[in-house]
């Protein structure tokens, strides 16, 4: 390959952190992801300049996608956080804000890179130590005897969305329908292996939200041409179904760039014809009454089978293959030319011709107890309702995960202020590992306190109304004040997540202040005053990818940029 | 050109490859940060990388770096303390010829000329007679700590983030040792050094402590079809090659004779029926109807797994030809989860793979994860260069023993004998056996006979104390050359605190007077072998750059001929 044009020489840069221009491009991005965080976060509009879809949003997933940056440092983050989500779906934000926070903070010190980084290195194994431990104080077993716990986590993901527009009576709603969808997608006969069902989303636009609702089993958008009065015979009776992935219209797609040779006399179309009805002939003989194809079905074979009183439903895509084959217990055929085997048909308990606004959909409804469900999201504008989809995905991904580690964190910044808390308490005590470390005591206290100011930093983020931070010295909760005087006389009723009252805890102060060393006490009331609580895996694995990411821009001390 | 100025314009663009690496040299060094003109970002501190990513025009530029690079493929270690030698022992040179007005050029010429005599003549010998055994007394009962770890750790804290170090040493150790299960070690590193690729697998969006070591292989993809098999026993597994599914270039179609597109397919699953297998592995996408077959029959299906992973499967579990394809046996077919990524794993008994009943290995595969692709890419490729490191230490002391057995001395011999005589007889039956010896602990072994040093300059402290006090070897303004350009290295170490330097050096020295001290020490260890490669290798490349004399520029002219007649033809074509 030739060049066009010279090469210009590269552009290098020594200790890339140093300059001002990506300075304010860090504290660009983080007030970009600050004043998104939090049920009163600020929306973002996005949108190019060539006409894409306008969005609206304050979700780390789409934000990030559309911020293009030029800066290589940047993007080596933004990158991270979006493998982040995509792992964990929530925290995003939260990953973010602490990783720039910490970042900013370590560049205020004097210390050399190395000593910032082990401190920080050092830091993270402690909290990650207190989160796992038995004795961590900010967070909650999930209880699964109780639907409580896991309806607060829920809600919280949906009510940190501001976009979704949801009253209170709506995020109620939707929450327990999400709730609902997750229990449904837990097979409730025991065996060795536990496979979790699936939930399809459907979207509706222009209804109410209360209309949303979660119905067992599969539905399928119904062509205009289906006769109502087909369904109305299987409303209450079971019935058989073939469900083909191969495609049924006579085409040879699968023998893609194999040449054809046909011979005089041949004629391909009608010996595949013969083949189809063949098909439908055994199938009418085995007493299918609903068959089912991904792909395309051809005409004739079409009018065949409705002759025969079976319903055909053709084109209902790959998103939808997996759902039908959990729900009928069919195996998916993947080819015409073989008759079909006995075990390879289904069943549904019944079929239903349902109305959700003017789009009528046929409802597959399985035999027994199904592990796939169908959420029909309703909404009342299009950016209202995209949203709410993201919210209730994410919603149900983190229940999933609740499985996997039975607890969850205090959420509305309790854990971060309470985790600030307990860092600085046992910085004192965790001293004399400076030789490990090779630094001075001086060294660790200046990092230390950097890093809980990050932590402080994220919990802070979460007033956009002007209302104060405040920490109490007991517990260290978070508490929002709405003036900074008349500090005690104004004192909300209770801590952020709801778990401490005003009544136990006596004093506090400024969370950006310097605040006496205390070690947190327990909280001594019972889980259920609770009203925020995050997700426990999503958040230590934000904390540490946040870490991480800022020691590792923290140690890069020399930018190479090619420019042609 | 100015006689003298070759010297300084050599010195001048060496300087400046010095100072790219110079800022990620060390365990306090930072990383390097490339972004390409496509978008493709690199993060690293790896010095051959940095390297090889630099776009160089200058040609003395160019032979640096092909001189580096030819050192890098035999020792897999020291580029960028390659090019602080070879600054350092420029900048000396240049110093001591530019007295000579007229003559410099030469007289720098015949300075590298003696330096590299006095490396090809006598320094093999002050290394193997005075510094090894000088090594050897001091640490051999002074060092506690596992001299693996030691090794790998000296080797990935130069290379990685220093918050990755802690992990990837634990990881990699516990990795080596979950495979080594015989006696020859040196062949343990050998298999993974050269299968690496396909005995890791690595996974982004997670924080790097989550790197583990997974027993069995690890297929690299999903299951397609999967089925929990719970019995004890082993599991037929079927290994398709590749030119099972090749269909033929054109089909005909007759009067009564129809198509059926799915004949492969099906005769294959007949085939597979016959042989009665609960896995199918296959190096492309299977055909729907086989897969179709595969969920009727309970039979587990991986797809698009990659032709070497599977030969090396088929290696490690001695497979055996079938009528399509190759059938093995295996001990388990599982998945490993890891935060939402699901890879398939096939579980496999230890085994002889090269038929060899002394080389026995249990197959493991290393899982790292990294927050993003491009420390990914960086653990990853460190994680191999301390297995290619490794593997040349043994390779080195293959060549070392033959060397020691004309080299060494009764008295030495007898030393050690009586210091401790359980890791002698390695040493002895290593001559006569080269491939392998029945040592109880060859890593103890190495630290015994002084082929592994601890890191921070005592290798070239000691060479620099030893060199100075041979006055046979040669001149001493040449052998001054290469003595303070030696210790060079560690000072740039310390840069930020000389002082810390100087109180090594002296502590160094009075335990060489007054014997070892009794306080254990323990930390990161490096090869002697290594930095013995490093100086013969820098100082050959000093020698090649300084005999060049003059450097002509050819210039190609670009084809502008061609440019001119295409457009006169274009414009011919819009007149018509």
């Amino acid at each position: 390959m030739s060049r066009l044009c010279n090469k210009t020489p590269s552009i290098c840069k020594d200790e890339p952190l140093s300059d001002g221009e990506i300075d304010r491009k860090i504290t660009l991005l983080r007030q970009i992801v600050s004043s998104c965080y939090g049920p009163r976060g600020r929306l973002k509009q996005v949108h190019n300049n060539v006409g894409s879809q306008i969005q609206t949003t304050s979700t780390s997933a789409v934000l990030l996608r559309a911020i293009q940056t030029s800066e290589p440092l940047l993007k080596l983050l933004i990158v991270s956080l979006q493998n982040h989500i995509q792992r964990y779906s929530d925290c995003g934000l939260f990953a973010a804000i602490l990783c720039l926070g910490l970042v900013e903070n370590a560049k205020q010190l004097n210390s050399r890179t190395r000593v910032v980084v082990s401190v920080y290195r050092h830091l993270q194994e402690l909290c990650n130590a207190y989160l796992m431990g038995q004795e961590c104080k900010c967070k909650i077993k999930i209880d699964f005897s109780s639907c409580q716990e896991l309806l607060v986590v829920a809600r919280s993901t949906i009510i940190s969305k501001p976009v979704c527009g949801l009253n209170p009576a709506e995020t109620f709603h939707i929450s327990t329908l999400v709730m609902k969808a997750f229990l449904q997608t837990i097979p409730t006969n025991p065996s060795d292996s536990v496979r979790l069902g699936r939930t399809v989303m459907v979207a509706l636009e222009g209804e109410a939200v209360e209309k949303s609702a979660v119905l067992p089993g599969v539905l399928i958008d119904m062509p205009e041409i289906f006769p109502s009065e087909a369904v109305e015979k299987f409303e209450s009776s079971p019935c058989r179904v073939a469900v083909f992935n191969a495609s049924l219209s006579g085409d040879l797609s699968e023998i893609g760039k194999t040449a054809l040779e046909i011979h005089h006399g041949a004629d391909l179309e009608a010996n595949i014809l013969d083949k189809l009805l063949k098909l439908g002939e055994q199938m009418t003989k085995d007493g299918v009454k609903l068959v089912m194809c991904q792909r395309v079905i051809h005409p004739v074979l079409q009018q065949y089978l409705r002759e025969h009183g079976i319903m055909v439903v053709e084109r209902f895509g790959i998103a939808l293959l997996d759902p039908i084959i959990y729900v009928t217990g069919a195996q998916a055929m993947a080819t015409l030319h073989t008759p079909v085997p006995s075990e390879a048909y289904g069943q549904v308990a019944a079929l239903r011709r349902d109305h959700f606004g003017s789009r009528p959909m046929l409802h597959l409804i399985p035999c027994g107890s199904p592990v796939v469900s169908t959420m029909v999201l309703c909404h009342r504008n299009e950016t209202m309702l995209n949203e709410l989809k993201l919210a209730c995905e994410r919603a149900m991904h983190v229940l999933r995960l609740t499985l996997k580690e039975p607890y969850a964190l205090l959420g509305a910044g309790c854990t971060e202020a309470h985790l600030a808390a307990y860092v600085r308490h046992m910085s004192q005590k965790t001293l004399g590992a400076s030789a490990a470390l090779g630094c001075n005591p001086s060294d660790i206290l200046q990092v230390t306190d950097a890093f809980c100011q990050s932590l402080e930093t994220v919990a802070m983020a979460l007033q956009h109304n002007g209302g104060h931070s405040l920490i109490d010295l007991m517990y260290g909760h978070h508490w929002t004040s709405p003036s900074a005087e008349d500090m005690h006389t104004d004192t909300p009723q209770s801590c952020g997540c709801g778990l401490i009252s005003n009544s136990a805890a006596s004093q506090w102060v400024h969370l950006n202040t310097r605040y006496p060393d205390f070690c947190p006490v327990p909280p001594t009331n019972s889980a259920s005053h609770i009203c925020v609580l995050d997700s426990f895996l999503a958040k230590v694995n934000a904390l540490n990818v946040a870490i991480e990411m800022a020691n590792l821009l923290l140690e890069i001390k020399y930018s190479i940029r090619d420019v042609n | 050109m100015a006689d003298g100025g070759h010297v300084r314009s050599t010195l001048a663009v060496v300087s400046a490859l010095e100072s790219v690496v110079l800022r990620s040299f060390g365990p306090s060094g930072g990383l390097v940060l490339f972004t390409r003109d496509s978008g493709e970002v690199l993060l690293t501190r790896h010095g051959q990388k940095i390297l090889r990513s630099l776009h160089v025009e200058h040609p003395i530029c160019r032979m640096v770096l092909d001189c580096i690079q030819a050192h890098c493929t035999m020792a897999a270690d020291g580029s960028k303390s390659f090019l602080i030698l070879l600054a350092s022992l420029l900048r000396r040179i240049h110093a001591q010829s530019k007295t000579c007005r007229d003559i410099s050029n030469t007289r720098a010429r015949q300075l590298a000329n003696q330096l590299l005599h006095l490396c090809h003549n006598g320094l093999d010998d002050v290394i193997l007679r005075q510094v090894t055994p000088c090594v050897s007394s001091l640490y051999m009962s002074g060092y506690h700590g596992d001299i693996l770890e030691g090794l790998v750790g000296g080797y990935v804290a130069g290379r990685v983030a220093i918050c990755q170090v802690e992990v990837l040493t634990r990881v990699i150790c516990q990795f080596f040792w979950k495979w080594h299960m015989g006696q020859a070690m040196a062949k343990t590193v050998r298999y993974i050094h050269r299968n690496f690729p396909f005995l890791h697998s690595t996974v982004s969006g997670l924080p790097i402590g989550q790197s583990c070591v997974q027993e069995g292989l690890l297929l690299g993809c999903d299951w397609t079809v999967f089925f929990e098999n719970c019995s004890k026993e082993p599991i037929r597994v079927l290994i398709l090659i590749n030119n099972e599914f090749a269909i033929d270039d054109a089909v005909s179609v007759f009067d009564n004779c129809i198509y059926d597109s799915h004949a492969i397919g099906r005769r294959l699953c007949m085939c597979v029926e016959e042989l009665d297998v609960f896995v199918l592995l296959s190096p492309v996408k299977c055909p729907d109807i086989l897969l179709q077959w595969a969920i009727q029959k309970q039979v587990c299906v991986a797809e698009c797994v990659e032709p070497p992973l599977l030969d090396l499967l088929s290696q490690l579990s001695q497979s055996q030809a079938a009528t399509v394809g190759r059938v093995t046996m295996v001990t388990s077919v599982s998945y490993a989860v890891l935060g939402g990524h699901r890879l398939a794993c096939v579980g496999l008994i230890p085994s002889y793979p090269y038929g060899n009943s002394e080389h026995l290995l249990h197959p493991h595969t290393l899982l790292l994860c990294a927050p993003g692709p491009g420390p990914l890419d960086q653990c990853a490729s460190v994680c191999e260069g301390v297995f290619t490191m490794l593997y040349s230490v043994f390779e080195a002391e293959h060549t070392v023993t033959a060397l020691n057995q004309s080299l060494n001395s009764h008295t030495d011999q007898s030393e050690e004998m009586s210091h401790n005589p359980a890791s002698y007889s390695p040493m002895k039956s290593k001559n006569t056996v080269p491939v392998s010896a029945p040592a109880p602990d060859q890593w103890h072994w190495l630290l015994c006979a002084g082929r592994v040093v601890p890191v921070g300059g005592v290798f070239e402290v000691l060479l620099h104390h030893f060199l100075l006090s041979s006055d046979w070897l040669a001149e001493p303004q040449v052998r001054s050359i290469l003595t303070e350009s030696v210790l060079d290295l560690p000072r740039m170490l310390h840069f930020h605190k000389p002082r810390l330097f100087v109180q090594f050096q002296a502590s160094l020295l009075n335990k060489l007077r007054f014997g070892p001290s009794h306080q254990p020490c323990s930390g990161a260890l490096e090869s002697v072998s290594c930095k013995q490669q490093l100086l013969v290798s820098v100082l050959q490349c000093v020698c090649k750059l300084l005999s060049v004399d003059h450097i002509l520029h050819t210039h190609t002219p670009v084809n502008t001929l061609l440019h001119t007649t295409k457009t006169t033809h274009s414009d011919k074509e819009d007149e018509d």
